[in-house]
């Protein structure tokens, strides 16, 4: 089932600036989807409209197959913005027992689950001061309390991670980790791309508000070509292939020709096979997310 | 708990942790104290000073005289009593005004409206949660000034007329009036032109008969000010009509509102 889903969703603000042009987008129950774009591409807007905060201009959205504007979509859901702004006049527990309350769970369960978060999200000690003299650091964990108060089916992060230090950082990816295992979708919105490479299943970038790709990882780089790996290869074959753009390398018993794209590939396996080469095994070449990235921006810059 | 109870809780807690407006509230109390002080000690100089005090005191005048005099005395205290309304009344309004023009305006300012309403919260909750809270405070704000009204009358041993006892009631009522106004006009204007605007777009301003009659709050009847200085009383019907015309103006305002709040982007 798609937990989330946009059909030509569109945004125009008032004075013309278009924000977004016909998203269409997947996200299914389980997975995690890392939502890629340079600064203005129209994530935040995505986000709003998933929210319900701006009305589309064109479209709709549906969050667990009813329209955004359904106010009880939003109670298995967990909202982490970029920049988290909380009450500052609460303490941190008092604040989210506070939006448990709001979510509609029961007092006990408020405080129960107020001092779990608390505990994994290290503000044990601060838990009773008043959130105004909590540092950025904190304010962006108590944030991740708040969106996980009631254990959401969906959790939406806006750069989760940009105010922390490299062990909150690990942390976390150790939660979105612990997330994923028990099948909660998380829709995460990041510029730090090795973050999302390590922990999303699949990604969309968009850039200028439309949707340049969107797949998983291996999808978005399967057109580099491959690896091959075969045993020691006679000269007649090393001078065939120095014919070609591959690239050789000799070690020991192995040798490995390097293809970069998938004609060269099909080109090199098929001078191997007139050869009578043995072919130990072909390893797909993968594409870092940060390449994929820059190929997608890139290319449009370009055109 | 219902949502909109929450956010009308929250809100009171909100209002309350605004340094701005509890000295605001504090200052206008403040000023009316020190009115009243100053009005005690001018109407004792006054009748110290006066040898129509001394007069009636010894017997010198006719008993014409003597009453004529006690009515002036009276006169005095009663147009002492209705300035101090009219202070707590103003002090009132511009509260209302500022509660209200900046309820949703400040949570949209600060993006904390994000985390409300990315939880189950409708927006009609939100705001109606909004409103419920300022007059709340609204409400504390008159039953203090009330009790300030009482003590007035007995430190200047004034008489408490009919008027008088209901002023604060009144005023309450005018605020919420005053309040649904602005609240839909801060969702249409920047706040401060919304508080002026709310401020004057009262049909009292305009001369009868006027168009503007029917589409806009009237708050002269609420005024009272004149009653009480003329010791007239005023009707329990009065109040009543009075009571359901302000709820029935603040609901209509709240339903544009809300019309208009569900509408527009919150960013």
């Amino acid at each position: 089932m798609a937990v989330i889903r946009t059909e030509t969703l569109g945004k125009t603000y008032r004075g013309g600036t278009v924000a977004l042009r016909g998203l269409d987008l997947e996200v299914h129950a389980g997975e995690v989807f890392g939502f890629l774009g340079p600064n203005g591409a129209g994530k935040s807007t995505t986000i709003r409209l998933l929210l319900n905060f701006i009305r589309p201009s064109g479209g709709a959205a549906y969050l667990f197959g009813q329209p955004v504007t359904c106010a009880q979509t939003r109670k298995e859901l967990g909202y982490l913005p970029e920049s988290v702004q909380l009450h500052s006049y609460y303490s941190g527990r008092r604040l989210l027992e506070f939006y448990a309350s709001l979510l509609g769970l029961e007092r006990a369960d408020c405080s129960r689950r107020a001092g779990e978060l608390l505990e994994r999200l290290g503000l044990r000690e601060a838990a009773e001061r008043r959130i105004s003299q909590y540092s950025k650091g904190m304010l962006q964990r108590l944030g991740m309390a708040q969106a996980l108060i009631n254990d959401p089916e969906l959790l939406i992060l806006d750069e989760p991670t940009s105010n922390l230090d490299p062990v909150a950082r690990r942390d976390f990816r150790d939660i979105l980790l612990d997330l994923k295992a028990r099948g909660k979708t998380v829709f995460v919105c990041s510029h730090i791309l090795s973050e999302v490479e390590s922990v999303c299943d699949r990604v969309a970038i968009l850039q200028k508000g439309e949707l340049k790709r969107v797949g998983t990882l291996e999808e978005l780089s399967g057109a580099r070509g491959a690896r091959i790996v075969v045993g020691r290869l006679p000269a007649a074959v090393i001078e065939a292939l120095s014919a070609t753009d591959a690239r050789l390398t000799l070690k020991g018993r192995e040798s490995t020709i390097v293809c970069d794209s998938q004609s060269l590939l099909e080109h090199v396996r098929q001078v191997l096979d007139d050869l009578g080469v043995d072919v130990k095994r072909v390893e797909p070449q993968m594409q870092s997310l940060e390449e994929i990235f820059f190929g997608a921006i890139d290319r449009e810059r370009t055109a | 708990m219902n949502p909109t109870l929450l956010v009308a809780v929250d809100s009171i807690r909100a209002l309350l942790h605004r340094r701005l407006l509890v000295a605001l509230m504090l200052a206008l109390l403040g000023l009316t104290a020190v009115f009243s002080v100053t009005v005690t000690k001018v109407k004792k100089s006054i009748l110290e000073a006066s040898e129509l005090a001394a007069g009636i005191s010894d017997g010198e005048l006719t008993e014409a005289e003597q009453e004529q005099a006690r009515q002036g005395i009276d006169q005095a205290g009663s147009f002492f009593l209705a300035g101090f309304y009219w202070f707590s009344a103003f002090g009132g309004t511009v509260v209302a005004l500022f509660i209200c023009c900046t309820a949703v305006a400040s949570d949209l300012r600060r993006g904390t409206i994000h985390m409300i309403l990315a939880k189950p919260v409708t927006r009609s909750q939100f705001l109606i949660g909004k409103y419920c809270g300022a007059i709340a405070v609204l409400f504390g704000y008159s039953l203090l000034a009330g009790i300030a009204l009482v003590i007035f009358t007995q430190v200047n041993d004034l008489e408490l007329n009919l008027a008088a006892q209901y002023a604060p009631w009144l005023m309450f009522c005018q605020s919420l009036m005053v309040g649904s106004v602005a609240m839909l006009l801060s969702l249409l204007l920047h706040p401060l032109l919304a508080a002026v605007v709310a401020f004057f777009a009262s049909a009292g301003f305009f001369s009868s008969p006027n168009p503007l009659f029917f589409v806009l709050p009237s708050y002269d009847q609420f005024n009272v000010f004149g009653l009480i200085m003329n010791g007239r009383l005023i009707a329990l019907e009065d109040i009543l009509t009075l009571t359901i015309y302000a709820f029935d103006v603040a609901a209509i305002f709240l339903l544009l509102a809300l019309w208009r709040f569900r509408s527009r982007d919150l960013i």
